[in-house]
């Protein structure tokens, strides 16, 4: 057991010291560079290294300051502001006293947050927001490239393939097809010419997990598209990241300008004939170009539109060649396994599901970030362990997995197992990392139509059944919330939802449905509420309720005075009301109004 | 030679196939006559896959597999028609739809009970082709000019000007083309098939059994009309007075029908005379029973027997046959239908001074048409509204006066019209001479009598399946009246019709159902339309129908609307909206839709999103009828190589559009409208109202190069209204065309067309007869003693041996030359025994030289051919002066100017010889050959070498790859070459054994049609032999030009003063120097064939007669004449064996 933080000793050394800002995308919105400024500033003459990191996964407490020294434990203080810099340098850079009340983590000990870093288990993330990922020098002292140099000078690329197979790996993009089955088919596929593929183009609402990885630890990319090169036999790789990753990019090109120049890219790397070159193409984020087809039109020049298939990307993909590709995160995996060996990787995880898997935790919980957890962790570990509950304080309804592919999972079901194979029974995917978690305030109707109205806005035209289909179960959807569902509606869902995940092209539009089928799934109550009574049971869809004010009203008049529309009436210290012709629905008044006098109700229209 | 494809063995819907492995399932399934629907398949193009139409369930695959991308293999096990997929293609279907905005067809169309094709025939009257527009609608109505006179016009009411102005006069429109159809009787023959042997009774000559009787007939079938009047015609005739409807006019119409029909009995009443069941035993296959309503209703008031009561029925009939009536000077007419209007206006003209109409309801609420209502207004009479008869006063057992009771209007019954009550003490008298009471009349059962079995429904009417019209009693039909209770005319010939349709599927021992209802697509009715779409259309206000004022007409019985004229007729019909689709014959969406029964109010179907795209001079382009299939964009990319179109937008935003410059480079070849399974792309037609016409697909050939490509002239009556290609993998282009096919039509019927010859009067070509001109001919060709003859290369085969023909027998010349001169090798050996080099074998060879600057421009088709087969196997390398679009596709390419083109390949030559790269067995056989080849060369090829500006390793690189190659092909612009570069060419060829088969040796392209046929039929082609004609005209010696041709292919040179032409032309000349020009015909016009450069003997077939009245063949012959030598103009059989024997003994 951990010692509690107040047990801990209030001294340490001031030798060595180190104050790391984490600097990704995430903490540079919550503000990060302006502390790392002021750091720059203040440390002006003192004897302590400023350095910088990528994304330590606690964005609920971003800005983050690490505090090292020698001998000292990792210390990381949360909520950084320029304000509380000097305060830092004083008491903790100077005099050795760390302070207690800012820290979020500090190693060994139990803090408030420690839950959140102790209960993971990091390969991946490992050296995220550790490292500077804008120095190789900062990755070869993590043990950067040892892994192809192992491979390169002790393995033969079969045994690298067997070195995966036994591993488990299995694609971390969503489709979970075993990694080394993927290589020994680029391995075996005809020709001198072929291609590696790092499909670096994240595309679901509220995923970060590969730009979090390529921003703090962009090498380790680079280092697992080299072996998967050694391994099939690719001589050339392509990293597509959508152009939207600014720091992710600036962060991956001076990587592969690093790498180049101390020869781990290149030709004849670490003496041998392997070569290998690399570059990057920008996407201009469409989703499907997430799609490995229409990912391979995009890197071509042409329009991002999926192909069918057959023939394969293997046998024929980039430039009519034999392609592979890989997700970031599953090429993320590649040095660690090789470096360390498949059973150090695959000690982790179920029977089928091997490893780890990272998730950007969103929704309403205490603790949103990057988390990188053991395959076959449960739902609820995640939610009450690591994410530390609801920050409503209301019951958990649903958790959606998987992004607008994936599937609702209710709070019933909530001590599933997160693997593949758990997952995939329950009608939820793992997919590629998004998880986002729903308490009761939540309509499942309307969940459905948000995934729906991005996929539907995503889908990239070609094929009939995703272009038109989901715009149909859109415009359904709508009408439901609009309270203007009819009889049928539920089952003209299910049929279009059926026919457009058997009749569409790709994946998108294969598994486009997966929330609208999930959600009647498991709440398919909530849908006839909607449609038979016009009621929502969340009041959430604002066709369907409407405010009262109830005689807890004191008259004091503030929510009148906030209502945008006027909508609110009365006299002075009498009960107000609310006219319900020209409320639009806000809210703002039950914000306001200190007595709870005004209700929420629904049903109440049209039935 | 050819590669033979392993097979394997399939199973597709139980049935088992053997197909060549690595085919797509698709193209297996129906080879083998099982149909897979798709919008976005064509074989010429890589697949996509966006429709999801064609997917299929293969057994060991997950879900649903797509036919078109997938490769059939051993053993597979495919279900193409199992409830998933059905489900998934209807579904799909659906979706489509609800993005698919446009009406198959017309509204108009939609509201006619008889289904008549209305824009069709109304573009036609606006074309100028009323006859066309009389045969349409005969289609569906054999009465055009009666009904044109008194249908109540549904049609009119639907039609989408009503948001503008006022509809389209529909009605006289149809009445126009009916009339102009009875003026000329020729046209008026229906095509009959043949005799069924069956015999069919139709009971009932009115508008039912006419119909019925006239679609049995044509179906070959016996009819016989049994009627109980003394005439045909039913209410038509007897119930519709002579000013509305002129019988003469009516008893053409009939004629027309009974002119088929084996007999007609009149006066043989149905249930006095005989029983159906009599019919039967007389041994009629069928019955059709047609025999209206004629019952009066009675008006349930006592008096209604005293004299001077008649119903309007009764009254109509006798006036109809003229039999004596009296009705003194005030009349009552009671009721406010047609009937009642009739019956009114019948008697004023019988000179009733005060005519009352007695209706117990408002105006509104009459059912006669309100036109009639109002004629009869101006035409004197007085209407007294709410108001019901309840009684008669009497005198002496004559009416004197009706008496009547006041009402007013209360709530609505069950036809929706506001119930009238009897106000109560408001009675009054109206004096009358005589009344008239016509509130409706209902079938006559007493006529059924010997028939209990047959079934009435509960109006007692006679019940029949409202589809098929077939009643209780297997062999028994019913409809019109009889079976609807009184209702127009226009819908008793529609039920005449369907019943028609419906005995027919009897008497050929088919299941009786009813007639496939297209799938059709609309916008939605008038109240659904946004009237703001027509706001820029301009406004055109209705042709108004001449008519002779009230005072003149309501004195007798003439005929008072007296017709539109022709120029009225044009002017009324060129306002149609042509609301309907183009594409409605030809639309695949449709089709499928119709197969699988979709209903489009499932999802419901499209709005209109995008403006029409209708600038262009070719093409419209409609993106709310577009299915995102991308047929388009991937023929106008991958086929034509062009790519102009592309997808623009995302998701449900896409849309198709030509990317910037697009004007400059879309050369209109039309590829994407033939594509193009829906109306979103259409050719603009070549007439002022473009249909949509079913077209007359007419087999043909381009006369724009020696490809060869054929063509399909679609045909609409004697005009062309597109040109595309037939899909079919054995013709040469494929289905692929380039825009000089596919424009020619712009050509054969241009403005330029010279319709008659001309003479030359003192430097002036004037016009004349045949007569006149071949006078001229005979005086001329006399007085001439050296004559030639050039022919264009356009012409066939068959004129070209008899213009030869001509000059050697009848002129005595073996000056006979082609207009167009071209290189040709005569360089030939023993090369007539080798097989010529073919654009299939071209995909099988693996290396093609492209000799010439202009494939591309010139030849496209032949520059898609490499382009494939670059992508295929062969390696394309070009020898050229400029870079040409062929060049992305090429493996290497050499600039060269033209000039240094002889010494190219001359180096070549040497190269080989020097090195003994020869083929042994050549030079073995022909050492003299190879002995004057060297002779010729330039000593040292080394220096040659190193003239080109070219790098010599390039050169070098070059024909070694040649000599690697197993099957080079050598393609050569015969237009642009010397004889002499030619035939280096084919010597090198053939000195290294790379010629004689179908895929190795020299292809020679030209630019005309049948340059090739020309040369196998003796013509004297080359360049060489047309510098020796063109000596022999300056010299003197050629006194005389005979020109099969056009003015444009005659050099200057020919043209000399002092030598007499004779032109014969299919276009006006603009010089005037000619002596005599003939009109000829174009390739559109005439019977034939062209051989192209592979050698195929193809067939051209006419689309239309000539339009300067001959054809070719018969000018010729004429011409002989003329010069007094006897030709015939031979059959077409006859002129082919000529070319086939020519063939033989060349």
């Amino acid at each position: 057991m951990s010692k509690d933080i107040n047990e801990m000793k209030d001294t340490f050394s001031t030798e060595n010291t180190r104050v790391s800002v984490g600097l990704a995308s995430c903490s540079i919105a919550a503000g990060a560079q302006k502390v790392y400024n002021a750091f720059e500033t203040a440390l002006e003459g003192i004897p302590a290294e400023l350095d910088f990191s990528g994304c330590m996964g606690m964005c609920y407490n971003e800005p983050l300051v690490e505090v090292t020294s020698k001998d000292s434990p990792r210390f990381i203080y949360g909520k950084i502001t320029p304000d509380r810099v000097d305060r830092i340098i004083k008491e903790h850079v100077q005099g050795g006293h760390p302070i207690k009340e800012w820290l979020v983590y500090a190693e060994g000990m139990k803090t408030a947050d420690s839950d959140f870093i102790d209960k993971q288990q990091r390969i991946i993330l490992k050296n995220c927001g550790v490292i500077n990922p804008e120095r190789i020098d900062s990755y070869l002292s993590v043990d950067g490239y040892k892994a192809i140099e192992k491979a390169i000078k002790t393995m033969t690329p079969e045994q690298v393939i067997e070195e995966i197979k036994d591993s488990g790996l299995r694609g971390r993009g969503g489709g979970g097809f075993p990694t080394g089955m993927k290589w020994s088919f680029a391995r075996k596929a005809p020709g001198n010419v072929k291609y590696v593929v790092c499909n670096a183009d994240e595309g679901d609402p509220g995923a970060f997990m590969d730009r979090s990885v390529l921003e703090s630890n962009p090498h380790s990319i680079i280092e697992g598209m080299l072996i998967a090169g050694y391994a099939t036999g690719a001589q050339e790789g392509f990293i597509y990241i959508r152009a939207e990753y600014p720091l992710a990019l600036k962060r991956l090109n001076i990587a592969i300008k690093e790498a180049n120049k101390k020869n781990y890219l290149g030709t004849n790397l670490f003496g041998s004939d392997f070569n290998f070159k690399l570059s990057i193409r920008e996407g201009a984020g469409a989703f499907v170009c997430g799609e490995e087809t229409a990912l391979m039109m995009s890197v071509e020049g042409k329009r991002g539109m999926p192909k069918i298939r057959p023939p394969y990307p293997t046998e024929s993909g980039l430039f009519t060649k034999p392609t592979f590709i890989n997700n970031v995160e599953t090429l993320a995996n590649v040095a660690y396994i090789i470096y360390n060996g498949a059973g150090a990787f695959n000690k982790y995880g179920t029977e089928t599901s091997k490893g780890t898997k990272v998730f950007a935790l969103a929704g309403s919980i205490n603790r949103g970030g990057l988390i990188e957890v053991p395959m076959g962790i449960t739902i609820n570990e995640i939610v009450y362990d690591i994410a530390n509950g609801l920050s409503s304080g209301l019951p958990l309804k649903a958790v959606q997995t998987g992004g607008p592919s994936g599937g609702c999972i209710p709070a019933s079901l909530s001590d599933t197992a997160v693997d593949y194979d758990s997952l995939k029974k329950i009608g939820a995917i793992m997919g590629s990392g998004g998880m986002l978690i729903m308490d009761e305030s939540t309509c499942m109707v309307d969940v459905a139509k948000f995934f729906l109205n991005f996929t539907q806005e995503e889908s990239c035209g070609k094929c009939t059944f995703c272009r038109i289909g989901t715009k149909q179960m859109l415009k359904i959807l709508k009408r439901i919330t609009n309270g203007e569902g009819k009889e049928g509606d539920i089952e003209l869902l299910e049929d279009l939802a059926v026919k457009i995940t058997t009749g569409s092209l790709c994946g998108l539009g294969q598994t486009a449905p997966n929330p609208v089928l999930t959600t009647i799934k498991y709440f398919r109550e909530e849908y006839e509420a909607h449609i038979n009574e016009k009621r929502c049971p969340a009041l959430k869809c604002k066709a369907l309720i409407e405010y009262e004010i109830s005689e807890k009203c004191i008259g004091c008049g503030r929510c009148s005075k906030q209502c945008p529309v006027n909508a609110i009436s009365g006299e002075r210290k009498q009960q107000f009301s609310i006219d319900k012709s020209k409320c639009i629905r806000c809210g703002l008044c039950v914000t306001v109004c200190k007595l709870n006098a005004i209700d929420v109700v629904t049903g109440k229209r049209g039935v | 030679m050819y590669n033979r494809m392993p097979k394997v063995n399939l199973i597709i819907d139980g049935k088992q196939i053997v197909a060549e492995k690595g085919k797509i399932l698709l193209e297996v399934a129906r080879e083998n006559g099982i149909s897979i629907p798709s919008l976005c398949h064509d074989s010429r193009l890589k697949p996509f896959g966006s429709c999801r139409m064609c997917v299929v369930e293969i057994e060991g695959m997950r879900g649903a597999v797509q036919s078109c991308g997938i490769k059939v293999s051993e053993g597979m096990v495919v279900k193409t028609n199992t409830d998933m997929i059905i489900g998934l293609r209807r579904t799909a279907l659906e979706l489509l739809l609800t993005e698919h905005c446009g009406d198959c067809i017309a509204p108009c169309q939609v509201a006619c009970p008889a289904t008549i094709d209305i824009q069709g025939f109304i573009a036609h009257i606006a074309n100028g082709q009323v006859l066309e527009a009389a045969k349409l609608i005969r289609e569906k109505l054999p009465f055009p000019a009666s009904i044109g006179r008194v249908c109540p016009r549904f049609c009119e009411t639907a039609c989408r000007r009503n948001l503008m102005e006022d509809p389209i006069s529909i009605c006289f429109l149809k009445r126009y083309a009916g009339d102009e159809d009875i003026l000329n009787e020729e046209n008026y023959e229906s095509t009959v098939k043949p005799d069924t042997g069956k015999r069919v009774a139709v009971i009932g000559g009115g508008p039912a059994g006419l119909a019925a009787a006239y679609y049995l007939a044509l179906n070959g079938h016996r009819v016989t009309i049994f009627d109980s009047a003394p005439e045909l015609g039913g209410m038509m005739k007897y119930g519709i007075p002579e000013y509305r409807l002129p019988k003469a006019i009516l008893n053409k119409e009939i004629e027309a029908i009974t002119d088929l029909c084996e007999n007609v009995f009149c006066n043989k009443a149905l249930g006095k005379d005989f029983t159906i069941k009599q019919l039967k035993l007389m041994g009629f296959d069928s019955v059709f029973v047609g025999i209206g309503s004629w019952l009066d209703q009675s008006l349930r008031c006592p008096g209604e027997n005293l004299k001077g009561v008649y119903s309007g029925i009764d009254f109509l009939g006798k006036v109809a046959m003229n039999k004596p009536v009296e009705i003194g000077k005030k009349v009552v007419v009671v009721g406010g239908g047609n009937t009642a209007m009739d019956a009114t206006r019948t008697a004023i003209r019988m000179g009733a001074d005060e005519v009352t109409i007695v209706y117990r309801r408002s105006r509104n609420e009459m059912p006669a048409s309100s036109i009639e209502v109002d004629q009869a207004e101006e035409e004197g009479v007085k209407l007294q509204l709410l108001s019901n008869p309840v009684g008669f006063v009497e005198s002496n057992g004559k009416v004197t006066a009706v008496k009547c009771v006041r009402m007013e209007l209360g709530e609505p019954d069950s036809s929706g019209r506001r119930r009238p009550i009897p106000i109560e003490g408001s009675e009054f008298d109206i004096p009358v001479d005589s009344v008239i009471t016509a509130t409706g009349q209902k079938l006559d059962t007493a006529s059924l009598v010997g028939n209990p079995e047959l079934a009435l429904d509960k109006w007692k009417n006679i019940a029949a399946d409202p589809a098929t019209l077939q009643t209780n009693i297997e062999w028994l039909f019913s409809g019109g009246d009889c079976v609807t209770g009184p209702a127009t005319a226009v819908e008793a010939s529609a039920a005449g019709r369907t019943a028609a349709i419906s005995i027919n599927q009897y008497l050929s021992g088919e299941a009786v159902v009813a007639e496939k209802k297209l799938f059709n697509c609309s916008r939605g009715t008038l109240e659904e339309m946004d009237p703001a779409e027509f706001e820029a259309r301009e406004k055109i206000s209705r042709t108004h129908m001449p008519t002779i004022g009230p005072a003149e007409r309501k004195g007798n019985f003439k005929e008072f609307e007296l017709g539109f004229t022709k120029e009225m007729a044009e002017k009324e019909a060129s306002r149609c909206l042509s609301c309907g689709c183009m594409d409605c014959f030809d639309c695949r969406l449709r089709e499928y839709a119709t197969e699988l029964g979709v209903n489009a109010d499932h999802l419901g179907v499209g709005e209109k999103r995008f403006p029409i795209t209708d600038n262009g001079p070719y093409i419209i382009s409609d993106s709310n009828k577009c299915v995102l299939c991308g047929n388009c964009i991937r023929m106008c990319q991958e086929v034509q190589g062009v790519g102009i179109l592309g997808f623009v937008n995302r998701g449900s935003n896409t849309v198709v559009m030509p990317g910037a410059n697009s004007e400059n480079l879309c050369k209109s070849c039309g590829q994407c409208v033939a594509i193009c399974p829906t109306g979103a792309l259409t050719f603009r037609s070549t007439q002022p109202k473009p249909g949509p016409f079913k077209v007359n697909k007419v087999d043909s050939v381009c006369p724009n190069c020696s490809i060869g490509c054929k063509l399909d002239l679609n045909m609409v009556g004697e005009r062309v209204d597109s040109i595309t290609s037939p899909i079919c993998n054995d013709t040469v282009n494929q289905g692929d065309l380039c825009n000089k096919g596919s424009l020619t039509y712009n050509a054969v019927q241009s403005s330029n067309r010279l319709l008659k010859p001309m003479l030359n009067n003192n430097g002036k070509l004037e016009e004349s007869s045949w007569t006149d001109a071949f006078n001229k001919c005979t005086s001329l060709l006399k007085g001439i003693d050296g004559l030639s003859i050039a022919i264009s290369p356009t012409m066939t085969n068959e004129e070209n041996i008899y213009a030869s023909k001509l000059g050697q027998l009848a002129f005595g010349t073996s000056d006979i030359f082609s207009t167009v001169p071209v290189a040709t090798n005569r360089f030939a050996l023993d090369s007539q025994n080798n097989e010529k080099v073919t654009f299939n074998g071209m995909m099988n060879s693996d290396l093609i030289i492209a000799v010439g600057n202009d494939f591309s421009q010139k030849y496209p088709i032949a520059a898609h051919k490499f382009k494939s087969a670059a992508e295929k196997n062969a390696a394309l390398l070009l020898i050229s002066s400029n870079v040409t679009p062929l060049h992305t596709s090429a493996k290497a390419s050499l600039k060269i100017t033209d000039k240094k083109l002889i010494s190219l390949f001359e180096t070549f030559i040497g190269f080989v010889l020097e090195n003994k790269l020869n083929d042994e067995k050549v030079s073995g056989k022909y050492p003299q050959l190879i002995e004057a080849l060297a002779k010729k060369l330039p000593g040292d090829y080394y220096e040659a070498i190193q003239s080109f500006f070219v790098k010599p390793e390039k050169i070098v690189e070059f024909i070694r790859l040649y000599l690697k190659a197993e099957n080079p092909i050598i393609v050569v612009d015969g237009d642009a070459v010397s004889p002499e570069l030619l035939e280096l060419i084919t010597a090198l060829a053939f000195i290294t054994g790379k010629s004689g088969t179908s895929t190795k040796g020299v292809m020679t392209l030209y630019p005309k049609g049948n340059t090739q046929g020309q040369l196998d039929m003796g013509i004297q082609v080359d360049t060489r032999d047309y510098q020796s004609i063109v000596a022999k005209i300056k010299s003197g010696k050629i006194k005389g030009l005979l020109v099969f041709g056009t003015e444009e292919e005659l050099a200057p040179e020919l043209l000399q003063d002092g030598v007499k032409t004779i032109l014969i032309t299919p276009f006006l000349p603009k010089k005037q120097q000619f002596d005599i020009v003939l009109p000829s015909a174009t390739f559109a016009e005439t019977n034939g064939s062209y051989t192209n450069v592979e050698g195929r003997i193809q067939p051209l077939k006419a689309g239309f007669s000539p339009l300067g009245g001959k054809n070719n063949l018969q000018i010729i012959s004429d011409l002989a004449k003329a010069s007094g030598y006897s030709m015939d103009v031979p059959t077409e059989a006859q002129a082919y064996s000529e070319v086939i024997s020519k063939l033989f003994n060349k």
